[in-house]
């Protein structure tokens, strides 16, 4: 049997993690399941970040450090992310009812 | 002097903060002065580097590993100098009329914190500096796109999944090098990386800046965030946003990675099939905009093509000044293009090409810039465009890289052919085939007439100065 420590553990775990959210993130539909595998696609990073840091005894702080920013920066785009559903929301809700005249020349081009 | 640097980054952040604080009304002053002082910081970081060579900070005193360091080469000036020159011009755009920066409010915070961004990248000397800035750069540009009108949210959205999902394989590979090497200093980690470590982080970080840089197949995401952002949002996003992503992957790639020709290959076969597919979806626009942003995705094949030309001991540093070349002739003419689009697209209310019949007659100046842009996009001898695909020329015929001599005629035949059609249309009195009339066009204020021409005269005069570019660019390597 294959050793496991609790670092390639973690790293795997990470990789793994990053991989499916992937898979979703590209395959989902709803705005909010693609901005929370978005969201775990950066936590899968992250982790894969602090198992690369575990595998030194003692623990290395620089990646840990890295993945602290990571998680700012994570907070920090689904934050964003989060406003711009309901943007999307606000944007394509009057569409959607009995006016679609005056823009429909616009909605076309993206097609 | 090496405090340039620290300004160069800063300025821009204080100038976003005073924006913020300030109501729309006061946005424009204040963002156009701080843009100005920006723009003369650039220029000085560029001035600076040519006469004294590489400049190099530490923040705060501290020098590399434990501290912070912002370096300046030749490489990074040529891309400071280019944010600063068209940066302020859609500045002096933006600031023409309200209706350049979009319905919300936010434009000019959020695109001094984009200059602010790239100019964090271009000036790292340490990976996760330059991750930082990226992210930075990101996030300001997805906030300019949301800015748009109908779609827009929606553009902003799928471009933030794409920009967050690019870092996050930056910063893997970020992670990687530094398990390898112990170091986040690029010099020093690309002196201790080996080619057995560092090819699956080469691997994440070109597939990550590549998404980002909207390198085919992974551009889907980029015409309708280009195309439908605002006036004066489309030519940050097309003249300068890609190319963040673009310098941080040339960069690792000279300084961090070793040698690497099967991902050099693949990412030039990737860049040859952008630039002619590129140019055969820019064919098929009927709309304006549409057209330049799909010509975006064409011309940054051309700045991936030259990656196996890279590689190639004893042509690196001429690779590099073309590449360079090849980038500020398309930051440049692209910004000429969609100052031009948004100011026809505000004067007529339409950017389809059959809208916009006989506008010339009307806005002359402004069909110039528009023909000086085409001359340098297309590659017409003397402009810059010209010159950098020329040195391209040069070395793929050296080395006998027919199939890039190939990409590089058909791309020029497909610019040719996209961008006549809606000159032609300026151009011509009235039409003659279809049930269209003449363009009826508002008056245009000055700043939208003249800065497309300026930006579109510089992209074709900078074609005599390709030996002053290429004497920076050699500054500080090789």
């Amino acid at each position: 049997m294959i050793e496991l420590s609790v670092a390639s553990l973690t790293l795997w775990t990470g990789a793994l993690l990053t991989g499916l959210a992937l898979v979703r993130l590209l395959t989902v539909e709803d705005l909010i399941a693609r901005l929370i595998a978005l969201n775990l696609t950066g936590g899968g990073t992250l982790l894969i970040l602090v198992g690369l840091a575990a595998r030194t005894e003692p623990v290395d702080p620089v990646p840990q450090a890295l993945a602290l920013t990571g998680i700012v920066i994570t907070v920090a785009f689904t934050g964003v992310g989060l406003i711009l559903v309901r943007a999307v929301d606000d944007d394509e809700r009057p569409s959607r009812s009995a006016d679609g005249r005056a823009h429909g020349h616009d909605e076309e081009a993206n097609a | 002097m090496s405090a340039l640097l620290p300004a160069a980054v800063l300025l821009p952040v204080i100038t976003a903060l005073a924006c913020l604080a300030l109501p729309r009304r006061a946005q424009p002053i204040s963002g156009f002065l701080g843009g100005l002082a920006s723009a003369a910081v650039n220029a000085a970081v560029v001035v600076a580097v040519t006469s004294h060579g590489v400049l190099e900070h530490h923040m705060a005193g501290w020098a590399p590993p434990l501290g912070i360091a912002l370096r300046a080469d030749g490489l990074a000036a040529a891309f400071v100098g280019l944010t600063g020159a068209v940066g302020f011009a859609t500045l002096v755009f933006a600031a023409s009329a309200e209706a350049t920066t979009g319905r919300r409010t936010g434009f000019w915070p959020l695109a001094m914190l984009t200059w602010s961004g790239l100019m964090g990248i271009f000036l790292a000397a340490d990976l996760f500096n330059a991750y930082v800035a990226l992210e930075v750069l990101g996030l300001s540009a997805v906030g300019m796109v949301a800015l748009g009108g109908r779609g827009a949210p929606r553009a902003a959205l799928r471009y933030l999944i794409v920009a967050v999902v690019g870092s996050m394989l930056l910063l893997t590979a970020i992670g990687l090098v530094y398990a390898a090497t112990s170091t986040l200093d690029m010099d020093l980690a690309g002196q201790r990386l080996t080619a057995e470590d560092g090819w699956l982080p080469l691997v994440l970080a070109a597939t990550g800046m590549g998404l980002k840089t909207a390198l085919v197949p992974m551009h889907a995401w980029l015409p309708p965030a280009h195309a439908g952002s605002p006036p004066a949002v489309s030519p940050l996003m097309s003249a300068l946003v890609v190319k963040g992503s673009f310098y941080l992957i040339l960069r690792l790639w000279l300084d961090v990675f070793p040698r690497n020709d099967a991902v050099a290959l693949v990412l030039g076969v990737l860049g040859a099939v952008a630039v002619i597919w590129g140019g055969v979806l820019a064919l098929a626009q009927r709309r304006l905009k549409r057209i330049v942003a799909y010509s975006t995705i064409s011309q940054v094949g051309y700045l991936f093509l030259a990656f196996p030309l890279l590689n190639l001991p004893g042509h690196q540093p001429a690779m590099v000044s073309a590449v360079v070349a090849m980038a500020l002739a398309h930051g440049l003419a692209k910004a000429a293009m969609f100052t031009a689009a948004g100011a026809l697209m505000l004067g007529t209310g339409t950017d389809h090409v059959d809208g916009l019949v006989g506008a010339a007659r009307s806005e002359g100046v402004l069909t110039a810039g528009m023909i000086l842009s085409a001359v340098s996009l297309i590659g017409l001898p003397m402009s810059l465009g010209f010159t950098a695909k020329w040195q391209y020329l040069e070395v793929a015929l050296q080395t006998g890289a027919w199939w890039i001599v190939l990409v590089l005629l058909t791309g020029t035949l497909l610019a040719a052919g996209y961008l006549l059609r809606p000159l032609a249309a300026l151009i011509r009195d009235s039409d003659t085939h279809e049930e269209v009339g003449q363009a009826e066009i508002g008056p245009r204020p000055a700043a939208q007439r003249w800065v497309p021409l300026a930006l579109g005269a510089m992209a074709v005069g900078a074609g005599l100065f390709t030996t002053d570019l290429t004497a920076l660019t050699s500054i500080g390597w090789g």
